[in-house]
């Protein structure tokens, strides 16, 4: 009989599809360019453009259509903007309908500030086909409001809400972006997540609007790695720092390949990143997506993957993959991989020391 | 939104499961090999040694 460790996989879907041959497509939808936050670092215009219904009948009939064809196996639908649940309304019916119709093999993350959250929503979500990724980007201070007020108590009590309605935090994953408004109690937003035992990624902010210096993000990083293993939380499965996770089940960014992304009105590009970019090819259009994919010679991604050189000699690039592909050549100094590699290192460290005998 | 992040985060799905023991092991003994590679490749970086000895000696002090 085969042996098996306890532990469990939070994010285990890519363990599951590594080990299991799965094939997946992953659609980040721009549900609208709307969002009732004002954080200072977001790359999307904001607008009061919404996904038309049509829009969302032709996604339904593309991505059920590769499922059919057994072109992939799984579609995990990510439902982001703008902010997906100021337009819940809109999108609640054409989400059912791509539940039922894909049967076990459709999944849906819904990538929200979760500052709305309303009992309606919370019963829509029931189940185990829906994740959650959730913006928090401080304890104390977070994303703020349009009056300038943190969203960070609001955002706390909704998590505890959804977390207390669904009986589990599985498959609810925080998202934190350092920067310099909600960076010094890190430290306490580690205790409150690791008390939840919820998945938890820290970014360096990729447009950089409020750069913070390198030794101070390490030894934040640090405090918070010690935090969480001082809890006993999973920082092996559950802990990632700018795309990177100890875990080989981690597949870091799929961009261009497994993941695309799809505008309000309709446009397909490689990466959430460059929604304001030429499309590579449209919802509208006839074409096949995998093949257009495989095609593009707009971006160096994906199918198109070319790792920078200095990746060959780098000991992480197997768990790094290059990190963002778009946006690495415009920070780049040199900065993002010594932060990369010293904070990895420490998690490393952590991890082996705390688990002396795996 | 945050500008990450492309991958398999627990957002993406569920499927709750576990990982042969085997497994686990293999996947360990290939970390510390990344970890030790890593380690000898920051000690060969002047500017990184000095920025590690900086944040551990700040440790140390609190």
């Amino acid at each position: 009989m085969k042996k098996t460790a306890t532990r469990k996989y939070n994010n285990s879907i890519g363990w599951y599809l590594m080990n299991n041959g799965k094939r997946y497509i992953s659609p980040w939808i721009f549900t609208t360019e709307n969002c009732n936050l004002r954080c200072p670092y977001c790359y999307v215009k904001r607008t009061n453009k919404i996904m038309s219904g049509d829009t969302w009948s032709r996604i339904n009939d593309k991505f059920i259509g590769m499922i059919e064809r057994g072109e992939v196996d799984n579609v995990i639908y990510r439902l982001a903007g703008g902010e997906p649940l100021l337009v819940f309304n809109h999108w609640k019916g054409y989400i059912a309908d791509f539940l039922y119709k894909s049967g076990e093999n459709g999944f849906v993350s819904i990538i929200s500030n979760m500052v709305l959250l309303e009992e309606e929503m919370i019963d829509f979500f029931d189940g185990n086909r829906f994740g959650f990724g959730i913006s928090l980007d401080g304890f104390e201070y977070s994303k703020p409001l349009p009056n300038g007020l943190s969203s960070a108590s609001i955002v706390k009590n909704n998590i505890d809400r959804l977390i207390s309605k669904r009986g589990s935090s599985h498959n609810i994953d925080i998202s934190t972006v350092i920067n310099k408004d909600a960076f010094d109690d890190l430290d306490k937003l580690a205790e409150w997540i690791a008390d939840r035992n919820l998945g938890w990624g820290i970014y360096l902010d990729h447009f950089f609007c409020g750069e913070m210096p390198l030794k101070i993000i390490i030894e934040k990083m640090i405090q918070v790695v010690d935090i969480l293993a001082s809890k006993g939380f999973d920082i092996y499965n559950n802990f990632k720092f700018n795309n990177i996770k100890l875990s080989s089940s981690y597949e870091g960014c799929t961009a261009g390949e497994k993941l695309l992304a799809i505008s309000v009105d309709g446009g397909i590009h490689p990466c959430q990143t460059a929604i304001y970019n030429k499309p590579i090819c449209s919802i509208y259009d006839d074409s096949n997506i995998i093949d257009e994919f495989k095609k593009q010679k707009q971006y160096k991604l994906g199918y198109n993957l070319e790792l920078p050189k200095k990746c060959e000699e780098c000991s992480i690039s197997k768990m790094c993959g290059g990190g963002c592909k778009l946006n690495n050549k415009e920070i780049n100094k040199n900065y993002t991989c010594d932060i990369m590699k010293i904070v990895l290192c420490y998690v490393g460290k952590k991890y082996l020391e705390v688990n002396k005998n795996a | 939104m945050p500008s990450c992040d492309g991958s398999n985060c627990s957002a993406c799905a569920c499927n709750c499961t576990s990982q042969s023991k085997e497994s686990l092991e293999r996947e360990i003994d290939e970390l510390r090999k990344t970890l030790s590679n890593l380690e000898k490749e920051l000690k060969e970086c002047k500017h990184i040694c000095e920025i590690v000895t900086d944040v551990t000696n700040n440790k140390k002090s609190k």
